[in-house]
């Protein structure tokens, strides 16, 4: 089976399985007692959301995905920064997290999809943050490839033995407790590809995570 | 007398099949217990940690598996528990979203002694009260 063949079948499977859940809650929100309702209730626009964001996470991994859609211009990576950031406000006042931006440099590549990358990086290391409130740290360093750039975090890390299949479609390591498509981090790659970079997890000390990831040096760097 | 309780071990990651599953047993008026892992993982450690003579007392009498879990999936759970010399004739019921006959295939080659799909309406869900009612008494405890 390929790749794409096994992305839709996953897809549809989690659409189905959102929208069966969807159909019985309206069943039981019929039938239910009154001092049920507002629980029952609440588990259907809980289903609801969840669809929505698989239906979210599917449109950007497609986007992604897309060879010609990438709009390639030299720009300050630091404003792709600054969009996720802006995207991600609500997130970060909820968490208390602190978020710190070391200097980064004039690359080339498309804003929006890099923008989408930095949501997707920095807006898991809140997701998956520890007792503490999340401490994000994002840099930049020069390497003979291009350039490498680390989104760090305090939460609560990713097991090796897990590593290997983070980056593949809807291979989620958590239940639906923790928010998400299971496409963000295959979506990261996706973007790297189109800019010929590649993404990676560092082999991290006791706690937290490090996502890298390189883009090419442009003419000029 | 004291009540038997039907201990039941469900591993199924999403809140909602939870509370459905739980109301099918009571529908059907199968007095349980219920343990739930929301993932492979956790229900495998679950599993290591109640194997054996000395925990005869809290050995789950059924497992109902789904198949899309996180970490370990429904498969490899139920290869290691059909290899296990504990748990290879525990009863294991797949409950799964899934329509492919191949899924199916699997999971009844894995060992799998019944394969459930998530119905789409309350009143065929409820209907699972009815077939952990069966297997049960199908085989000896």
């Amino acid at each position: 089976m390929d790749e794409m063949q096994r992305f839709l079948q996953s897809a549809v499977h989690d659409l189905r399985a959102g929208l069966r859940r969807t159909g019985i809650s309206a069943e039981l929100l019929l039938h239910a007692e009154q001092q049920e309702r507002e629980a029952v209730a609440a588990q259907l626009l809980q289903g609801l959301a969840k669809s929505e964001e698989l239906l979210t996470g599917i449109s950007r991994y497609a986007t992604a995905l897309a060879p010609g859609g990438y709009a390639i211009q030299l720009f300050s990576s630091s404003s792709a920064v600054r969009f996720a950031l802006a995207h991600l406000e609500g997130e970060i006042r909820e968490t208390g997290a602190k978020i710190s931006v070391g200097d980064l440099p004039e690359i080339a590549g498309d804003r929006d999809r890099l923008a989408d990358l930095f949501e997707h990086l920095i807006g898991n290391a809140l997701k998956f943050r520890g007792s503490h409130p999340p401490a994000v740290e994002i840099g930049a360093r020069r390497v003979p490839e291009g350039w490498v750039f680390s989104v760090k975090d305090n939460g609560i890390g990713i097991e090796p033995k897990y590593r290997d299949r983070l980056f593949m479609p809807f291979r989620r390591l958590h239940g639906a407790e923790v928010p998400g498509s299971g496409l963000g981090l295959a979506t990261c790659k996706r973007i790297l590809d189109a800019h010929r970079g590649r993404i990676w997890i560092e082999d991290g000390g006791p706690s937290g995570a490090t996502f890298s990831f390189v883009l090419p040096a442009t003419d000029g760097d | 007398m004291t009540e038997h309780k039907t201990r039941i071990l469900l591993a199924e990651d999403n809140d909602g099949d939870v509370f459905l599953v739980r109301r099918a047993l009571e529908k059907r008026g199968i007095s349980h217990e219920l343990v739930v892992a929301h993932n492979g993982e956790e229900a495998l450690a679950w599993l290591d940690g109640h194997s054996g003579e000395v925990h005869r007392d809290s050995t789950p009498h059924l497992i109902l598996l789904d198949l899309n879990l996180p970490r370990i999936d429904g498969a490899q759970l139920l290869s290691h528990i059909r290899k296990s010399d504990w748990f290879s004739r525990t009863p294991v019921i797949v409950l799964t979203s899934s329509d492919s006959p191949k899924d199916r295939q699997m999971a009844l080659e894995l060992g799998a002694n019944l394969y459930f799909r998530k119905p789409t309406d309350l009143k065929s869900f409820m209907d699972l009260g009815r077939i952990v009612d069966e297997t049960l008494k199908s085989v000896p405890i």
